[in-house]
């Protein structure tokens, strides 16, 4: 069993990843994230290496299998199908919205274009699922 | 972008829309066009075809309005076409003769065949005339009536010869009387006198009348009959007077007043108050013997026609008498009696053979006993060639029923007239009236008939004309409906052949167009013997020269199979059984577009009158087919354009959604670099502010800024774009619920400011409830904005209604502008202050106006610049229920 770890980001763009690590090191939460460029190494840590992340914030546009299709994929396989899933992506389009959550979303939140505001909405969604999904207690 | 594109879009479909309908109205509007003309040119077509008849043709609407009259009309009436139309129906018929016409029109109006009746008419000048009319119906192709269509031919004169008819044929009654009882009566004088003077009586309607002979200077009565005064009956001695007159000058003398008649003694006429006094003399051998004087109390009592008939007695008395009086004066001899009836059947004979009718005397069986000159003459037959024969011999089958009751046994009243079709010794016909009288016996019964006959065949044949010629009219109005009303070339075709069968024989017609282009000849419609020909395409080849087409000469031949070089295809109809041939080119602005072939299955088969009809039908025919034809073409054209659009429509549509997924991957794609710049100038200044030179930290603030200029800016867009392609969900809108909420997303701002609202009761409004939300909201954040100057800040928000449209607005004491920059105020990006002075990517009040248009509403602003600018805003379809 890999080692726990709090957050998975599943984010193609470099710059949004580095911003978005950036963001929650800021955030007083100090998160341990693991970072997949796409979705093939996404399902190699959550199927092959068996990574059970405390929150998942994956990206839609991913080069490759979409990020919709890789939430459907882990939505479909039982050790995945209660992981919390929070899509943090540019697009403020209905269709996406309305597709995240029939995909099985947990939530849905725009990437902000303020740095500010990017970060304090990271902090949000990442304080409320960490709580909801608390680390299992280290064996005694 | 989007934006634009849609823009162009609508533009297109618009474009093309209009283009449609205008072909479509114009089409429409030809048409209606077209109809009026082709009115115009059947009103024309009818004046022409009607303006020499002698007959009267009158047209009404249904409602009895004045159509159309011909000039024969106006000249029989004596009113003027004007005139006529301010008059009513009826008003030009004779009295006595409304409730006929009526009756028949309202027969007609029930869907009765034509009606033909003889009515009087009231000329302008007060004269009557006699018309015989044929009124019918006026159908469209449907076979809705439409109007009256009548026809009448002035028959007075008939109506005259007929009334003198009569008179004579009574006349002759009383002859052929008078000629029994002279026979019977022997040489009895006093017998054959008062027979005389009681068929005087009887057919002048005299009230009394006396023979009086001469006997020296005295005249002697010896018969009276009747009522007669006795001063009149005794002798009186000739000294004047009218029976003075006539014993002295030999001649008939009359008065029809003899009141004021200065020859008459005034005590005579107050004695025995009679006022129509008639004097014959009665002669024999130029000798004057006597007179025969009859009375009548009024003035005027006697007519030219009793005066004639008095003449006649008269003269057959004078000779009776004389001969009576010679046989009484030498006693009787065989001889004398001999001559007398000679004498007698000599003048009925000489009477009868001058006569103007024909008459004709039958025994009780119907065997010609007697018929004068003038009926052999009638019939074709040599004189005397008729007697002994039945004299239904000598009429059509069809007429022998009148004809029966023309002669049957009877000794009552003269018979009306009738109309009767006799067939002449050449095979031709006679039409003629008849008038017929019973002849009675000595002991009352019937021993034949005597008929006076009166040709009327021209009349006849001129009602038959009259009556084709009503016909024809009817049907060229309606084949003009039914072509009018066709749509395509061989519709039309096949409507004018319907028609024209009626009125031509039609053994194989057809209409053929020319396709000299392709060398071809399209048989559009046909039809031989009574079925239809399937269309086809022939060369042109098979006809003549195209050129000689072209020109478009009108073709006939009485009889195609002795034509010496027959091209192919006058065979082929030859084979058809078609033996006259009548080809009519179907003329377009003088050029032919084809032809009208009509084939008649005998030699000879084609009149004038069918020619005359065909090149009736050849004109509206051309005309229609010409218009089917353009008709057509506007439809092909119609079906390309809007295929063209729906391809353009679909093409625009591709376009648009190639736009949606350029505005998608807009928000995705070209936020995430403007995020990196912002993003990283921040860290770059919070990180490494500190190691970085005050210059260097203020270039990284330019980096930050300027992205977040340019995320608000393509947000503003992306909202734009997204308002244009949005659906409009119209609710009630209560606008002051809006406001209210919209103020309080404001209140930070305007709290911290202390602005003044002042918000009016505003009305519920039937709109998109969240597009309103962004449009108004835009208007208030506008306000708030550019009042940030002021010190005391002033919004005022109230309800506004302009063409029937409800909305509110927006008046605010900032910083306003110049009117003359107005037309920019909702442009994309358009901008009326710095950047520097207020915030803005200028695109809100582009949305504003956007979301206003979805509605259909207006968006319109007035300003002064420092002194506020006020918004309106109305939407469409006006208040919520």
């Amino acid at each position: 069993m890999a080692q726990p770890i709090d957050i998975l980001l599943v984010e193609d763009d470099p710059a949004d990843a580095e911003l978005t690590l950036r963001a929650l090191s800021r955030s007083g939460l100090e998160p341990t994230v693991e970072h997949a460029p796409d979705a093939e190494e996404a399902l190699d840590a959550l199927e092959r290496r068996g990574l059970r992340p405390r929150l998942v914030l994956l990206d839609l546009k991913l080069p490759g299998m979409s990020g919709l299709d890789l939430l459907r994929r882990l939505r479909s396989a039982d050790g995945t199908r209660t992981l919390p899933v929070v899509v943090f992506t540019s697009s403020a389009e209905p269709r996406d919205l309305t597709g995240s959550y029939g995909a099985g979303a947990n939530a849905y939140a725009q990437k902000p274009v303020n740095f500010d505001d990017f970060g304090e909405t990271l902090r949000r969604v990442c304080q409320f699922w960490l709580a909801v999904n608390r680390a299992p207690e280290p064996p005694a | 972008m989007t934006d634009r594109f849609n823009l162009i879009l609508i533009a297109a479909l618009a474009a093309a829309g209009l283009l449609v309908l205008g072909l479509l109205l114009r089409s429409e509007l030809t048409r209606r066009r077209d109809r009026e003309r082709e009115a115009r040119r059947v009103d024309r077509q009818l004046r022409s075809l009607t303006g020499a008849l002698r007959e009267s043709v009158v047209a009404y609407d249904l409602d009895l309005r004045l159509q159309f009259v011909n000039p024969a009309f106006t000249a029989v009436t004596g009113y003027a076409t004007d005139e006529l139309r301010e008059r009513n129906f009826i008003d030009y018929i004779h009295p006595e003769d409304h409730a006929a016409v009526t009756a028949g029109r309202e027969k007609l109006a029930r869907g009765g065949d034509p009606v033909d009746q003889e009515y009087r008419i009231i000329r302008k000048d007060g004269q009557e005339r006699w018309v015989s009319s044929t009124w019918q119906m006026m159908r469209d192709d449907d076979g809705n009536p439409v109007g009256y269509l009548g026809t009448e031919l002035d028959i007075t004169e008939k109506k005259r010869g007929q009334s003198r008819l009569r008179d004579d044929a009574e006349l002759f009654q009383a002859v052929m009387q008078v000629q029994q009882a002279v026979a019977e009566a022997g040489l009895d004088s006093q017998t054959v006198m008062r027979v005389i003077a009681e068929r005087a009586l009887a057919l002048t309607g005299a009230t009394g009348a006396v023979v009086e002979m001469l006997q020296g200077d005295e005249l002697v009565p010896r018969v009276a009959v009747g009522v007669e005064a006795p001063a009149q009956t005794s002798a009186h001695r000739l000294r004047s007077g009218l029976s003075a007159s006539a014993v002295r000058t030999g001649e008939m003398q009359r008065t029809d007043d003899a009141a004021a008649d200065p020859r008459i003694d005034r005590r005579i006429v107050e004695h025995d108050g009679m006022h129509s006094i008639v004097v014959v003399p009665l002669k024999a051998e130029g000798r004057i013997l006597g007179v025969l004087r009859v009375v009548a109390p009024g003035a005027g009592a006697f007519r030219d026609r009793d005066a004639r008939a008095l003449e006649l007695l008269a003269g057959m008395m004078g000779s009776a008498v004389s001969h009576a009086a010679a046989f009484e004066g030498r006693q009787s001899r065989l001889e004398d009696r001999t001559r007398a009836l000679q004498e007698s059947e000599q003048r009925f004979k000489h009477l009868v053979d001058a006569a103007q009718e024909g008459i004709w005397v039958v025994d009780d069986r119907g065997l010609t006993t007697y018929a004068n000159q003038r009926m052999a003459d009638l019939l074709g037959h040599g004189h005397g060639e008729l007697t002994g024969r039945p004299i239904f011999e000598f009429v059509e089958p069809a007429a022998r029923p009148d004809l029966q009751r023309l002669v049957a046994a009877g000794t009552g009243e003269l018979r009306a007239p009738r109309d009767v079709r006799f067939r002449r010794r050449d095979g031709g016909e006679l039409w003629a009236t008849v008038a017929t009288n019973p002849i009675v016996g000595r002991e009352g019964e019937f021993v034949g008939t005597v008929a006076m006959v009166s040709d009327i065949t021209e009349r006849k044949r001129a009602e038959d004309r009259l009556r084709r010629t009503a016909e024809r009219l009817r049907a060229l109005h309606e084949l003009d409906q039914a072509v009018l009303a066709a749509d395509s070339p061989a519709a039309v075709g096949a409507a004018a052949l319907t028609h024209l069968r009626g009125l031509v024989p039609c053994h194989r017609c057809t209409v053929v167009l020319y396709d000299f282009a392709a060398g071809e000849a399209e048989l559009v419609a046909g039809v031989a013997a009574n079925a239809p020909i399937p269309g086809g395409r022939i060369p042109l080849s098979e006809f003549s020269p195209a050129a000689t087409l072209r020109r478009g000469a009108v073709r006939q031949v009485a009889d195609i199979t002795a034509l010496p070089d027959r091209p192919p295809m006058i065979d082929r109809i030859a084979a058809d059984g078609v033996r006259a041939l009548l080809s009519v080119p179907l003329l377009v602005e003088g050029e032919a577009i084809g032809e009208l072939n009509i084939g008649a299955a005998t030699a000879n088969g084609l009149t004038p009158e069918h020619r005359e009809i065909a090149l009736e039908v050849a004109t509206p025919l051309a005309t229609a087919i010409q218009q089917a034809r353009l008709r057509a073409e506007v439809a092909r054209h119609t079906v390309e354009l809007e295929r063209r659009v729906e391809e353009r429509t679909a093409e625009l549509r591709e376009a648009n959604a190639e736009l949606e997924a350029f505005s998608y991957s807009v928000s995705h794609d070209l936020r995430a670099p403007i995020r990196h710049l912002g993003g990283f100038a921040q860290l770059l200044l919070e990180d490494h502010g500190g190691e970085l030179g005050a210059r260097a930290r203020h270039y990284a603030e330019r980096i930050r800024a300027g992205a977040r200029e340019m995320a608000a800016l393509v947000d503003d867009l992306l909202s734009l774009a997204r308002v244009s392609r949005q659906d409009l969900v119209r609710r009630r809108t209560d606008l002051d619920a809006l406001v209210a909420d919209l103020r309080t997303e404001f209140a930070p701002e305007t709290e911290k400011r202390g602005i003044e609202w002042q918000v009016e009761p505003l009305p519920a409004v039937n709109a998109d409830p969240a597009l309103m939300r962004v449009a108004v909201g835009n208007l208030l954040a506008n306000a708030v904005k550019f009042t940030a100057p002021r010190e005391r800040a002033q919004i005022r928000v109230y309800p506004v209604e302009s063409d029937g449209q409800t909305g509110l607005a927006v008046a605010d004491n900032g910083v306003g502008f110049g009117m003359a920059h107005a037309g920019r105020l909702f442009g994309v990006f358009e901008r009326l202050h710095r950047p520097e002075e207020f915030e803005g990517t200028g695109v809100g009040l582009a949305i504003v106006q956007r979301i206003v248009q979805k509605h259909g509403g207006r968006v319109w602003a007035e300003a002064e610049p420092d002194r506020g600018a006020t918004f309106y805003l109305t939407v469409g379809s006006g208040a919520a229920d």
